[in-house]
């Protein structure tokens, strides 16, 4: 006979609980605790080490037969490569300030999610290799053993990680957790451990420049059907060129804004405004994807897959890039493109607004400018003429997602762009917002489905501020200015704020715009009615 | 049927000391090393699951203490405290051993003092309210859960909207299906 346990028993209450050293207990890797694995049909046509097939569930991984050795060298050469790593392994003095400020941490409760232990995954087989004192005391030292259990933790831990980097602001000694897990799974990417999620979209965009892996013809066709909807909308036929040489301006945004919803409305968004402005631009089908997935994969595939915008820029003779609303994209281009790619190609020049004027010194080593800059400015010098009070139906906030605000210090911009866009303009809990704002629980390639427990745990803390602006102000419209959040954000408000709606900066800017020659607008650009102003 | 005068006393004289114990249970349900935290950091918008548990067994304790259990009042506050296990690493009855194991709490406290037979059938009355708790918990337990698989089919909707579109349009078989 099984006794069923008494809710008492199920809680395990019990005081006097025998206290594990963390490196002793085991994450239970069950369904819906990691995330589904590359296969290796998709890793090896990459180039990717050790491809095979596997799976999490599994007691066995099929590890290459020298995987620790693999471990040990990939590791060395990183320490030697990139002083910060070796910087990070050695100060961190446990002073536990980072310990409380990882969203997965709040919203799990599971202590390995505080950035400090999770760090201390990959620190503790650092100790134990190479450094004196854990090679002589072992765990007295902090140090272990790297075994296989180690690993799999890596890939449990490492991959319930946004890389956010909300934890390094609170850091004295700025050590960036996130840079730490890039480094991880760069090592488990080194024995062929890899994300579904995270690799096919890598594996389309090396063939076909975006995520879903869509053709050019495919691509031009889907941006059509958007023209069309703007037609409907306000009566003005846009016609966008494709890989046409000669215009001064390449625009490359997420290709999330060109397939997904709510993701076009904010696309629509941009067609309209360069419309309007006489922006002498063109898209391109190859560099169709702003995001960078290999940011996510290792330094090299980033690399690889950002190639592409200069690539194209020079192809097409541009002067400068614009880039769509994008958060990881962007911090790629601020951190590490001119780095990666550069120089940029000589035909490029230092952005200019052609409108304006304004000079984006901010951007005189990439040539790309993020398009919340650029309106921001057009609207600073009256550019363009907006009628907000077509959003007087929404109550609306702004989610500042972690790659712009933390990686390039964009907080202000998006702001102005929404408060003339928008009349009812509502603030989140300060320690909710810029700096500090929290993740949507899903970045970093962690937007896939079979987690979706895991990133509801990790939408706790944006989803708690969020309801509270819903109460407090009736918030019915969360914006933002990141292709992944529009993918996120939805079921975020679904299960925390339902009721909330989840909107790029763009489309909230194209339903206010002016346009010359425009008809009376009666719909907002998901075509729904806007409220006063339906046809009589 | 209300609770009597005697019951209703020794309940709110223990009151706290109650709402202190089952807190204590509930946080018990984690870590070790992240009870500190749950129990420490006062700001709502830091550590959402401390501040939500303490509001909302406040809120059902007083909620106890009334004659008629008030959906209005009920349903929010079990709402905050299910919510939130439904999506955290347990198990459907350990998620919702937290309501069940009030009633050991309060017999504890409570039993020693009464004395009366009309006093047991007081709190029997009173462990039945306990009971409405808990099956409002499971309800919105499922509904959490039913949600969660929605919001799944809702994802893939969202993400393929314009490759849906293009496939309704040019009648081939649905483009940008994600596996083969
Ligand atoms: S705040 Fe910095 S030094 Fe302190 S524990 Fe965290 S990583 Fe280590
Ligand atoms: S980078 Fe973000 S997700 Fe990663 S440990 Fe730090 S706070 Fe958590």
């Amino acid at each position: 006979m099984a006794k069923i346990p008494s809710p008492e028993e199920l809680m395990q209450v019990s005081y006097d609980m025998p206290r594990e050293n963390w490196m002793d207990t085991k994450p239970e890797i069950t369904e819906g605790a990691v995330a589904y694995p590359a296969k290796k049909v998709t890793m090896e046509p990459l180039g990717m080490p050790n491809p095979h097939d596997w799976n999490p569930f599994e007691e066995d991984w099929h590890l290459p037969e020298n995987w620790e050795e693999i471990i040990y060298n990939g590791l060395k050469e990183r320490l030697e490569k990139y002083r910060s790593l070796k910087l990070f392994m050695d100060i961190c003095v446990r002073c536990g300030a980072c310990a409380d400020k990882c969203h997965y941490f709040i919203g799990s409760g599971d202590p390995k999610n505080m950035p400090v232990l999770r760090a201390e995954l990959l620190r503790s087989v650092y100790r134990k290799d190479f450094t004196t004192a854990g090679k002589i005391l072992g765990k007295l030292a902090g140090a272990r053993k790297l075994d296989k259990d180690v690993i799999k933790e890596w890939f449990y831990y490492f991959y319930q990680c946004t890389e956010c980097r909300r934890c390094s602001l609170y850091c004295p000694y700025g050590i960036d957790t996130a840079e730490i897990t890039m480094m991880a799974r760069e090592l488990l990417h080194e024995l062929g451990l890899g994300l579904h999620w995270i690799m096919d979209p890598v594996s389309n965009c090396n063939r076909t420049g975006n995520h879903l892996g869509i053709t050019p013809h495919a691509f031009k066709e889907i941006v059509e059907f958007l023209c069309e909807d703007i037609e409907e909308v306000t009566g003005i036929s846009i016609n966008p060129t494709f890989n046409e040489p000669g215009h001064e301006v390449l625009f490359i945004t997420p290709s999330g804004d060109a397939f997904a919803e709510p993701g076009i409305y904010t696309f629509m968004g941009y067609l309209m405004l360069f419309e309007e402005i006489g922006l002498d631009y063109t898209l391109s089908t190859y560099a169709s994807e702003g995001g960078n997935f290999g940011l996510f994969t290792s330094s090299s595939m980033m690399k690889k897959l950002n190639a592409k915008m200069y690539a194209e820029a020079e192809r097409l003779g541009s002067k400068w890039i614009l880039g769509g609303e994008c958060g990881h994209m962007w911090r790629v281009i601020n951190q590490y493109m001119s780095t990666m790619n550069g120089p940029a190609p000589s035909c490029m020049e230092t952005p200019v607004s052609p409108i304006t004027g304004t000079v984006f010194e901010n951007a005189a080593e990439t040539k790309m400018v993020h398009i919340a800059e650029f309106t921001a400015d057009l609207i600073k010098h009256n550019k363009i003429r907006l009628d907000p009070s077509r959003n007087d139906h929404l109550n609306v906030t702004y989610h500042d997602s972690c790659n712009p605000a933390r990686a390039m210090g964009l907080m202000d911009e998006p702001r102005e762009v929404l408060k003339a866009a928008c009349n009812n303009f509502y603030e989140m809990p300060e320690n909710t917002i810029r700096e500090q704002t929290f993740c949507c629980g899903a970045g970093s390639g962690l937007n896939t489905d079979e987690i979706m427990e895991i990133r509801m745990r990790g939408a706790l803390p944006r989803g708690n501020a969020l309801r509270h602006v819903q109460e407090k102000h009736g918030v019915n419209m969360m914006s933002c200015v990141c292709a992944i959040d529009r993918a996120t954000l939805p079921p975020l408000a679904d299960y925390w704020a339902p009721g909330v709606d989840v909107s790029g900066m763009h489309e909230l800017v194209a339903n206010a715009l002016v346009m010359k020659g425009e008809k009376k607008r009666t719909m907002d650009l998901r075509q729904e009615e806007l409220p006063g102003m339906e046809d009589e | 049927m209300s609770m009597r005068h005697e019951l209703k006393a020794i309940f709110s004289e223990h009151k706290q000391q109650i709402t202190d114990e089952w807190v204590a249970a509930i946080f018990g349900t984690y870590d070790i090393d992240t009870v500190g935290f749950l129990r420490t950091q006062d700001n709502a918008f830091l550590n959402p699951v401390g501040n939500k548990t303490k509001k909302a067994t406040v809120a059902l304790i007083d909620a106890l203490l009334d004659d008629e259990l008030d959906s209005d009042t009920v349903t929010p506050a079990v709402n905050e405290i299910i919510q939130v296990r439904a999506v955290q690493q347990f198990e459907a009855d350990q998620a919702m051993s937290v309501l069940f194991v009030l009633k050991s709490i309060i017999r504890k406290h409570i039993v020693p003092k009464l004395s009366k037979s009309e006093e047991f059938a007081d709190l029997l009355e009173l462990e039945s309210k306990i009971d409405s708790l808990a099956l409002v918990g499971f309800r919105i337990y499922a509904e959490c859960r039913d949600k969660i698989q929605r919001m799944r089919v809702d994802e893939f909707k969202r993400k393929h909207f314009q490759l849906l579109k293009r496939a309704e349009r040019i009648l081939e078989k649905p483009v940008g299906e994600p596996e083969s």
